[in-house]
């Protein structure tokens, strides 16, 4: 078995209303990403909001059923029915961090209280002893100890901090993918980048992989081995992140990169950007999404939903991405 | 002559009870000049009391928060005023919103969900000039317009708006009648770069129409980078360097700012980052001496005894830290 992550042509289609009015969303077209066994990676899945990033997530979760195409763990698929003892043996194998830390927790709980129940479900721990073991385990993984957590609740701690707890507590159960939706947006530069250094040591150390969901390209570039960039639900460009990143091909990425403001003085932002200004019907639009906001856009890409091509390393979903 | 003076300014959470009294020092000891007609950035990690600051320029002091000292003042066209010492509430409503502007952070929520935006704009504009409903619309429109956006959304219900064009419609409603002063907490933040950089677009607009004074606090440098003319660094309630961009991200003095600019990321360079070790100090009971002693690697022993003092060392560029000035404050 030399694949850990199989996503094969999946979609999601989200029927919003009903009766007369009723619309369907394609939130997810025909998602395509592969993640290797042997070797961890970081794998980031990049794009504006609302391109269907953490829809995509949620499937992999098994949470939402993908309405077309399939996803499988190991050669298993994952939505399927199971009995409690199999589930549990699935969840303890991915397993995912949110997007603000103080959402994951409820306040009128202590911490601890999720880290001995995640280590009592899914590591059998039955003793307090063990438990103990099995949490300060994982919390040294993060750079913390079971003394910094116990008996705290979450308004004890920084944003950061808890942001580990909740890293923490995903590792208990000893996964072999993690996925962190939007793990860094919430806090500031220096504490992202003990997040993702984490992340790093994670893949290095552990050999977790990591699905890495942002909007954050410069983090992206900083700790991903490969990326896709998302796109009103399509994957438009993916590959390795030197490659995509590096040299861009599709114009949406260009657009991305682009934007990403560049901390240095002199190398503000030059022209103006077009943006979508019906946005709720980029989704609906036949052809190419990014068409109507496109530089290099043609009549053909108004009519013709261009095919995923392989140019270098990297695959591309435009009609005119060039070498 | 500056647009703001602030001098002095103590600004803290009085928490606990009559036996025990806490205090977080929040904004201790900041003396700053914004100058008429600069975009000032205020920079530093999340609690580090860059919103209270803010708010305390406002003048939206409301308990816990209380002002321990110091005064701001505002040199208006009409002649200054002095923020703090205002006692009637209905006056300092009257300047807020007019005359100073505040976008505050997360500021979609300030959208009434169940009324449309034009509904907004008139209770905003009606409270401070005297016009009619139709007239106000006119208004709206012919603003919204000017600034790129289209007037039909002023008939929209704010949940039919993605989060950066409500934002947007936020910006463009404090701006409405033309402020000398905007005050802008976090506008970009948790928008994804295109619409982030949509704001900054937005922003660089009104800037350049109306010739307003722009204090811009974010903590991503990069679009301190982008947008502003000067920065501050906040680091635990102190002011620890002042320059202008161009010397904070080229020549910048201070540890903590330099920990800042060499943990940014960029596109094209994977080589290893590094944050600052450690953790910002707690407020309630900060360290002696300089507040960043515990964190930097260039501490000495006169870092832990004694506060340095803000001075100017270079052409226009102020630091606080006793590897550029012996000076401290009398503590």
């Amino acid at each position: 078995m030399s694949e850990l992550l199989r996503v094969e042509d999946c979609s999601k289609v989200f029927t919003i209303g009903g009766g007369l009015s009723r619309q369907h969303l394609v939130a997810v077209n025909k998602a395509n990403v592969v993640l290797p066994a042997d070797k961890p990676m970081i794998y980031t899945l990049a794009g504006e909001s609302g391109s269907g990033k953490s829809t995509l997530a949620r499937m992999i979760l098994g949470v939402h059923t993908p309405t077309s195409g399939t996803i499988t763990y190991k050669g298993e698929t994952v939505h399927r029915p199971r009995n409690r003892s199999e589930q549990l043996a699935f969840m303890s194998q991915i397993q995912t961090v949110f997007q603000n830390p103080f959402e994951t927790f409820n306040p009128l709980k202590r911490v601890e209280n999720y880290l001995f129940e995640t280590a009592r479900h899914f590591r059998n721990a039955a003793k307090r002893a063990d438990q103990i073991e099995c949490i300060e385990e994982a919390l040294n993984i993060v750079g913390l100890s079971f003394r910094d957590v116990e008996r705290k609740y979450p308004n004890e701690f920084s944003g950061g901090q808890l942001q580990r707890v909740s890293i923490a507590r995903a590792l208990i159960t000893k996964p072999k993918l993690l996925l962190a939706d939007e793990p860094v947006s919430m806090v500031d530069a220096s504490l992202s980048m003990s997040i993702v250094n984490l992340f790093k040591k994670l893949r290095d150390d552990a050999g977790v992989s990591v699905v890495y969901i942002t909007h954050d390209l410069a983090t992206a570039y900083y700790v991903s081995d490969e990326v896709a960039i998302m796109l009103r639900g399509n994957i438009v460009e993916s590959g390795p992140v030197e490659e995509v990143l590096g040299r861009p091909r599709h114009y949406y990425t260009k657009l991305l990169i682009e934007s990403v403001p560049v901390p240095d003085p002199d190398r503000k932002w030059k022209e103006d950007i077009v943006l979508s200004k019906r946005e709720e019907k980029e989704y609906a639009m036949t052809g190419c999404k990014f068409a109507g906001r496109c530089p290099r856009a043609e009549e053909v890409c108004f009519l013709v939903d261009p095919e995923l091509r392989r140019i270098g390393n990297a695959h591309v979903r435009c009609h005119f991405a060039e070498e | 002559m500056n647009a703001i003076e602030i001098r002095n300014l103590k600004s803290y959470y009085v928490v606990g009870t009559v036996k025990e009294v806490k205090e977080v020092q929040a904004v201790d000891d900041v003396t700053l000049g914004i100058r008429k007609d600069e975009i000032f950035g205020i920079a530093g990690e999340s609690g580090c009391g860059k919103t209270t600051l803010i708010k305390t320029l406002t003048g939206l002091i409301t308990a816990p928060l209380t002002v321990r000292g110091g005064d701001v003042t505002y040199n208006f066209q009409s002649g200054p005023v002095n923020m703090l010492s205002i006692d009637s509430d209905r006056y300092r409503r009257k300047v807020r919103g007019a005359k100073i502007s505040y976008v505050p952070q997360g500021s979609m929520s300030v959208l009434n969900p169940v009324r449309r935006i034009e509904r907004s704009f008139d209770d905003f504009i009606m409270a401070h000039r005297d016009l009619s409903r139709s007239e106000c619309h006119e208004m709206a429109a012919t603003h919204l317009s000017h600034l790129g956006l289209s007037p039909s959304i002023l008939r929209a219900y704010p949940h039919q708006l993605s989060g950066g064009m409500q934002q947007r419609v936020t910006i463009a409603l404090a701006t409405i009648l033309e402020p000398e002063v905007v005050l802008a907490d976090e506008p970009s933040t948790a928008l994804d770069v295109v619409m982030q950089r949509s704001v900054i677009q937005l922003l660089k607009r009104i800037k350049r129409d109306q010739q307003n004074t722009f204090i811009m606090i974010t903590h991503d440098l990069a679009i301190h980078a982008n947008f502003c003319d000067r920065v501050a660094i906040m680091y635990a309630g102190h002011i620890v360097e002042v320059a202008p961009v161009r010397s904070i991200f080229k020549a910048n003095k201070h540890p903590y700012t330099q920990f800042l600019i060499g943990s940014l990321p960029r596109i094209g360079d994977k080589g290893e980052r590094t944050s600052a070790p450690g953790a910002p100090p707690s407020l309630l009971n900060p360290p002696k001496g300089c507040r960043f002693h515990p964190r930097c690697p260039k501490a000495m022993d006169v870092c832990r005894a004694k506060r340095p003092r803000l001075v100017t060392v270079d052409d226009d560029h102020q630091v606080a830290c006793f590897l550029h000035s012996e000076e401290s404050y009398d503590e």
